[in-house]
This record gives structure tokens, C-alpha cells and sequence, in this order.
């Protein structure tokens, strides 16, 4: 990758070195820049570190390309099209650059390495802009190709070069447009709370994705959407895509009405204006911004000293080992923004599977609902949460400094058990149980009182659940295990593991429904004396069984 | 003292974070060749004068000259007289050290294959040449400190700023660096080297300036400021601090554990 990019870069040596950039010194960081984001992992790999993982990212892009790519084929108007393609475009690139970016962003170790050294500040920015322009290109390509492929094929080949324009002038655009928002957050928010706030934007980017994964095919098979076209208000005007769109239209089937001439001029105007002003202007007042962060982190109070609240710790734990590990689980989970970013998006993804299980009709949503009622769909519905306890049992283990987990060995802890009893009681009353309880609260809007008594079951089969799962995959220690250990386990094989262990756990709570009363009361019974013995023995687990 | 041989002048160096002042009027003349061993309590502004001394902050008032450029006018030329060692591992940590070296070493103009010779007969010097190509990332902290040291003189600066150099590294590597730095100071370089280790201040340095509060509270050879009273810098420095009653804190201390 990095190989390509100076290759790209070779033929501007000369332009590049009469602007008063050290052109040695701008290829160096940029080799060294690119080879380290191609080393560093991404919220869509997970947190894993996959040596290729900017070849795994373009492939997803690839595919996201194409769902984004199908409104070509599937509108009838063509600007509508090209609006929906290079929004897509747009909003997916500007999601990336916040979520993936700012960890290259913020890495105030350029502060220690780059500034003590002879390199002049243009050179800096024109690293980091390069920086920028080349990692966005990466995630522009492969979105734009399938794009490109139904525009070749719809519009002809003078459509698909200026669909490629397009996509240059929507990149520049939404360097912009990121630039902006950056500093809109860095201005209200201090350095932690705007990582905080990224950490957020991350998680939205994999919930989004997941979600468009799922749902935008069956809204685009709608008939409405097919022949939908956009209606020409002043407004328009404002949407950077429909420029775009406009642009594309007017200038390959030559019609320059009063439409297409405004969308052309700003389509070729805007965007190059904006890259204009954000080097002139942004640039510095960023980098300034940035070399302060280091500076007010040390000032301020971080996160970690807000208060958590660590609630029920008394009612439900049994010793005071229980009760720390509890307590700490909370701390540290709350806390840890690779944790969250892990586990939050498991919460929408279990919202968005809810949706796709159930398959409402989007026409007649009162009427699906209804339907809903005569069905066993509720079982759906309370056994899709489990999905989050898998990763939040399985994240728990994880931590950015597992070293730390000595502090276990040389405590006077009989049997280690104990410890994990509180960690995984804190997990399922912090994570879990809100959203079994919010499920559970849907269930109730729509199968009404009659289905109590299966959320009952549910909650107890969760708690069982949990504990079969620390008995398989979590006899370890809390946070004891580096993140890039993530790997080393089959996680495809884990993951298939876990599905099929809570479809199967669904199953039987369906099986039981159709039981006679006092065959569930029996059931139930079987099921919380099964919980009650799995918890007893988490806390009889022995040092010897601690797996490394 | 002579100007020609002045290397680091500062006149009235200020700097302040918001409200804070962390350095409230600093004046310090720096002999070539000499070793400096600038020391001083938690936050008394040891960091942040070496930071400013390095061109990490720029923010700052006062009159800086280095080998008689100015700081403020000529910050590049100044950036190629010096290396810096700081004090957290702060290095792009999936890098290999190889990797690291040829970067920092093509930052200051040097030809690739003259970094990667020296780099490894450097690593090879410090036991480190079996990890050379590995990723850093897994690497101990002395380890990484050990590739910072070797970044640091990569470029061979005429003046070493060294923030806490020592941290992390094994007792055969703290008598390599020791040793490497008087040599260092004997072939004319001038070393600045912040530290908490008393002991090896003491041994090395042939000029203790003391900061407390952002202002120098003692300047002088360890013998001037012992004043024949045989005490050790540690005793010395609590002193100048005035900390008198550490052994009462301590006992204290023990009191409320018990």
C-alpha cells in the first residue's frame, strides 16, 4: 500500500519540493504512516489486528459499494440515483474519518517524535494531508466501484468518467465537511469527552453498517422508492450530493437548465474552494488544537475519575471478593473504550435482529403488529439479548494492559471463582438485564400480561445461559488477556458455537410453550435449579482449572 | 563564561498553562561539554523547560539560544543540533525497531543504508539485535526505552536532552548509558539530564541546577552545593526543597498502616 501511494506521489516530487515541503522527510512519515494504519485494527475487523486488515476493510467497502450502488439500477430518475449513491459516499467516508481516523488523529505520540525534530510545519500538514487524502481514497475506491460498474452500464462511458469526478469531488468535499465538524467538537468538548464522543461515533458506524446490511435491501425492493424523484426546492441546493447528481446529469445527456447549471457550478466550485480553506485556515488552527490535547489531558480530570455507580453490589454478592470483583467489573468496563466499542454495538445489533427475525411489514406496520400477537415471536425477541451476553462474557477477559492482572495472583483469594461470580454478575446486571428488561418491555406492549410468565423463564434461561458460557469460554480471569490474543482462539468456530448454543436455548423455551401449564411450572422449576447449580459452581472454580 | 562556548543560553524563560505558571523566569548558561543534571521535586517544571528547550512547545516567553541560534526565530536548525530522549516509551510501538530507526534517521537527512548499518550495530550493542525486526509492540519497557535512546542519538547531536532516560532499563544497560553519556560529555556534547536518581545525577554531572516551583533554587558543581558536608544529593535535595521532616512523614506513613 505504502509502495503505491509514493509511487502515486513521485510525479509532484518537483511541485512538492518548490512549495518549501522537505519531500524526503513528507515520504518518510508517509511511509510510515500508511504502514502502521495497515497494522492497526479497525472497528470493522473488530478489534482484532489482522496483518491485511486494509485489504479486509476495502472488501467490505467493496460490498457496502454495492448495496449503496443498487438505488442505479433501482431509480428511475437519475439524479434521485446519484443523490442516494454519493450521500451513501459521503456519509459513509465522513463516519470512517471520525471513527477510524481520529486514533491517527489524536495520537499525541507525533507530539514527542515529530516536533523534536528538523521538520518544518509545512511538511507536517502536507504529511497529514496526504496522510488523509490516501486513507480516503482507500475507503472512496472500493465504495465507488460497483457504483461505477451499474453506471457504465446504465448511463455509458462519458456517465461513468464523471461518476469517477463525482467521487473525487465528494472525497474533497467531505475532508471539509470532517475538518469542520472536528473542530465544532474540539471547541465544546475537552480531550476526553471528544474520545469519548468518537468511541460513540464508532459504535453508531458498526450499528449503521449492520443495519443497512440488513434492512436496506427490503426497502428498496418497495415500489414507492423504485419511481421516487426529488423534488427541486431552494433547499436542494444546500445538499452537497445533489450537486453532484446534478452535475453528472446535466453534463452527460447536455441538458443545462437552470437546475443543472447552479449543480454544476457548485459541483466544481465548492469543493475546491473548501480543500482551499481548510489548508489555508483549518490546517494550523488543527494542528495547534491537537498539540494542545496532550497538554490539557494532564490538566484536566480524565473519565476515569467520574463516578460510577456500582449499584446492587451488596444485595448480590455473598463475600467481599465478590463484591470488589463486581464493583471492578463495573469501574473498569464502563471505562474501557475498547470494551465499549466492542459491546455497544452487539446492543444495536441485537435491535436490528429483532427487526429482521420478525420481518414487519413496512406498509402495514399495525397490521404486522397484530399479527405479531398470534404468534410465538416474543420467544425471538427475549432470546436475541443473549447475542449480547456472548460478547460481553467474552470481551470481558480482554484489556489493554493485562499485565495489571497480577494484582489477582498475589491476593489472598482461596478460589478464584469467587472473583469471577462477582465480574460476570456486574456484567449481566450492567448489560445484559437492561436489555433483557427493554425486550421484555415490548413483549409485554404487544403479547400483553399472558407472556409474564415466558419472560420470567427468559430472564432465569439468560442467567443460566451466562453461566454455561463462562463454564465453556470464560474460566479466566478478567481482563487478564491482551487484546491481540483475540485471534489466536477459532473465533468463527466460537461464534457459530454461540449462535447455534442460543437458538438453541430459544428452542427449548419454545418447546416449553407448548407444554400444558403445569408442565412449564415444572420446566421453570428444572430451569432455576440448573441456574442456581452452574452460578454455585462458577465460584467453586479453582486456581488449577484458571486457563491461561 | 566565554559566549563561544556557551551551548544552551536561556534568559527569563516563562511558560504557563491557563492559570498555572509553571516557569516563572529561568536563566541558565550551558557550558559545551558539560553535563547538567536538572533536577527537582514532581511538576516543579523539569519537562516542560526541556519540551521548550526541544521544540515540542512553542508557546513560551523569554529569550532561548542554542549553539547561539535563536530558539524562537530558527527552530529547524536547532532541532538538528540536538536529540531528545523523553520520558515515556513514546515511539510508534507496531513498528519494528529497524523500522523506527529508519524513520526517525530519514527525518534528519540521513542516507538509509547508513541508518540501517549504524541502527544495527547499535541495537546489536545494546543485546538488542535478535529483536531488531521484531514488532515493539510486545516489547518490555526498558526494551523500548532502549530504542528511544538509540533514536536520540541517531542523528549524533552536538546537545542531548534526556528526560528520565534511565526508566525501566536493567542494571547493566544503566552502566552502558552512564558510561555513554561521560563519553559523550568528553567528546564535547553537551548532555541535559533531567532525573529523579539522585545517585546517578550525583555520579555524572558535573553542574546540578535545581528547580522548584518554576524557579532555580541551587545552581552549581555538587561539591559547591555540599559545601564539604559530605552529604549525599538525595539529603541535599530535600533540603534546597525544603522538606526537613521527611523521617517524621515516613514514620507517620508506617503509623497509619498499622
Amino acid at each position: 500500500m505504502e509502495k503505491i501511494a509514493l509511487f502515486i506521489l513521485r510525479p509532484f516530487k518537483g511541485f512538492i519540493t518548490a512549495s518549501g515541503v522537505n519531500y524526503e522527510q513528507l515520504t518518510a512519515i508517509l511511509r510510515v504512516k500508511l504502514m502502521m494504519d495497515n497494522r492497526r485494527p479497525t472497528a470493522l475487523s473488530g478489534m482484532q489486528k489482522k496483518k491485511n486488515g486494509l485489504f479486509l476493510q476495502m472488501f467490505v467497502f467493496g460490498i457496502m459499494g454495492l448495496m449503496g450502488g443498487m438505488s442505479i439500477l433501482q431509480l428511475n430518475d437519475e439524479v434521485t440515483a446519484y443523490t442516494v449513491v454519493f450521500s451513501f459516499i459521503m456519509i459513509i467516508i465522513a463516519m470512517t474519518m471520525v471513527g477510524e481516523f481520529s486514533t491517527v488523529l489524536f495520537d499525541t505520540t507525533d507530539n514527542y517524535i515529530l516536533l523534536p525534530r528538523p521538520i518544518n510545519s509545512k511538511t507536517i500538514y502536507l504529511a497529514k494531508g496526504i496522510h488523509i487524502a490516501f486513507y480516503l481514497l482507500g475507503i472512496a475506491i472500493p465504495l465507488a466501484i460497483f457504483p461505477l460498474a451499474f453506471t457504465f452500464g446504465k448511463y455509458g462511458l462519458t456517465a461513468g468518467l464523471l461518476f469517477l469526478l463525482g467521487v473525487f469531488l465528494i472525497t474533497l468535499f467531505t475532508i471539509f465537511f470532517t475538518n469542520i465538524l472536528y473542530l465544532l467538537l474540539m471547541n465544546w468538548l475537552s480531550a476526553e469527552r471528544l474520545k469519548d464522543v468518537i468511541s460513540y461515533f464508532q459504535i453508531g458506524i458498526a450499528i449503521v453498517m449492520f443495519g443497512a446490511y440488513q434492512l436496506l435491501p427490503k426497502i428498496i425492493e418497495m415500489e414507492a422508492v423504485e419511481n421516487a424523484t426529488l423534488t427541486i426546492n431552494w433547499w436542494i441546493y444546500l445538499i452537497p450530493p445533489v450537486w453532484i447528481a446534478g452535475f453528472i446529469k446535466a453534463c452527460h445527456t447536455l441538458t443545462f437548465d437552470f437546475f443543472g447549471i447552479v449543480t454544476t457550478t457548485l459541483a466544481l466550485t465548492v469543493p475546491f474552494l473548501s480543500i482551499w480553506f481548510v489548508t489555508k485556515y483549518l490546517a494550523s488552527y488543527f494542528t495547534n488544537k491537537l498539540s494542545q490535547l496532550d497538554v490539557a489531558e494532564s490538566g484536566e480530570k480524565s473519565s476515569a475519575s467520574r463516578k460510577v455507580k456500582t449499584r446492587w453490589d451488596g444485595l448480590l454478592t455473598s463475600s467481599s471478593e465478590e463484591q470488589a470483583a463486581y464493583r471492578f467489573a463495573i469501574r473498569q468496563t464502563s471505562r474501557n473504550r475498547k470494551f465499549k466499542i466492542s459491546v455497544y454495538p452487539a446492543l444495536g445489533y441485537v435491535l436490528v435482529l429483532i427487526i429482521v427475525l420478525i420481518k414487519p411489514d413496512f406498509k402495514d406496520l399495525a397490521g404486522s403488529i397484530a399479527n405479531l400477537a398470534d404468534s410465538r415471536s416474543y420467544i425471538t425477541m427475549l432470546y436475541a439479548p443473549l447475542l449480547l451476553a456472548f460478547t460481553v462474557v467474552q470481551m470481558v477477559n480482554y484489556s489493554d494492559t493485562p499485565e495489571a492482572s497480577w494484582i489477582f495472583s498475589v491476593v489472598p483469594v482461596d478460589k478464584p471463582g469467587t472473583i469471577i461470580s462477582g465480574i460476570v454478575k456486574a456484567l449481566y446486571v450492567n448489560y445484559i438485564l437492561p436489555a433483557l428488561l427493554f425486550c421484555s418491555a415490548i413483549v409485554l406492549a404487544i403479547w400483553g400480561v399472558t407472556a409474564a410468565f415466558h419472560i420470567v423463564i427468559a430472564l432465569v434461561m439468560s442467567v443460566l445461559f451466562c453461566g454455561v458460557l463462562v463454564k465453556t469460554i470464560g474460566e479466566k480471569l478478567p481482563f487478564s488477556q491482551s487484546y491481540d490474543m483475540q485471534n489466536k482462539g477459532n473465533n468463527m468456530a466460537r461464534n457459530f458455537l454461540a449462535i447455534f448454543s442460543i437458538v438453541g436455548f430459544g428452542l427449548a423455551h419454545y418447546g416449553i410453550t407448548f407444554l400444558p401449564l403445569i408442565g412449564q411450572i415444572v420446566c421453570f422449576a428444572l430451569v432455576v435449579g440448573t441456574a442456581w447449580l452452574v452460578l454455585g459452581s462458577i465460584k467453586q472454580i479453582s486456581w488449577s482449572k484458571i486457563k491461561s | 563564561m566565554d559566549s563561544s562556548k556557551v551551548s544552551i543560553s536561556i534568559k527569563g524563560l516563562q511558560k504557563s498553562y491557563g492559570t498555572h505558571h509553571v516557569l516563572k523566569g529561568i536563566d541558565l548558561e550551558v557550558e559545551s561539554g558539560s553535563i547538567i543534571g536538572y533536577i527537582g521535586p514532581n511538576g516543579a517544571g523539569k519537562s516542560t523547560t526541556i519540551k521548550i528547550l526541544c521544540g515540542i512547545t512553542s508557546d513560551f516567553e523569554g529569550q532561548v539560544t542554542v549553539n547561539g541560534i535563536d530558539l524562537r526565530s530558527n527552530p529547524l536548525e536547532v532541532k538538528r543540533q540536538i536529540g531528545y530522549i523523553p520520558e515515556k516509551a513514546a515511539l510508534y510501538a507496531t513498528l519494528t525497531p529497524m523500522e523506527y530507526l529508519e524513520f526517525v534517521g530519514q527525518l534528519y537527512g540521513l542516507n538509509r543504508d547508513t541508518i540501517a548499518d549504524k541502527s544495527l550495530r547499535l541495537l546489536e550493542l545494546f543485546d538488542m539485535k535478535g529483536v531488531a525486526y521484531n514488532r515493539m509492540d510486545t516489547f518490555s519497557k526498558g526494551m523500548q526505552q532502549k530504542v528511544l535512546i538509540i533514536s536520540g542519538l541517531i542523528n549524533n547531536p552536538k546537545i542531548l536532552f534526556l528526560d528520565e532516560p534511565l526508566s525501566g532499563l536493567d542494571a547493566n544497560s544503566v552502566i552502558i548509558v552512564k558510561e555513554m553519556l561521560l563519553q559523550l560529555a568528553r567528546e564535547g556534547k553537551t548532555i541535559f539530564y533531567s532525573s529523579h536518581l539522585m545517585d546517578v545525577v550525583e555520579k555524572i554531572s558535573n553542574r546540578i541546577v535545581l528547580i522548584d516551583k518554576g524557579v532555580v533554587v541551587a545552581d552549581g558543581s555538587f561539591e559547591s552545593l555540599n559545601q564539604g558536608r559530605g552529604e549525599s544529593l538525595e539529603k541535599l535535595f530535600a533540603e534546597l526543597t525544603g522538606e526537613k521532616g521527611l523521617t517524621d512523614r515516613a514514620e507517620k506513613i508506617v503509623q497509619a498502616f498499622e
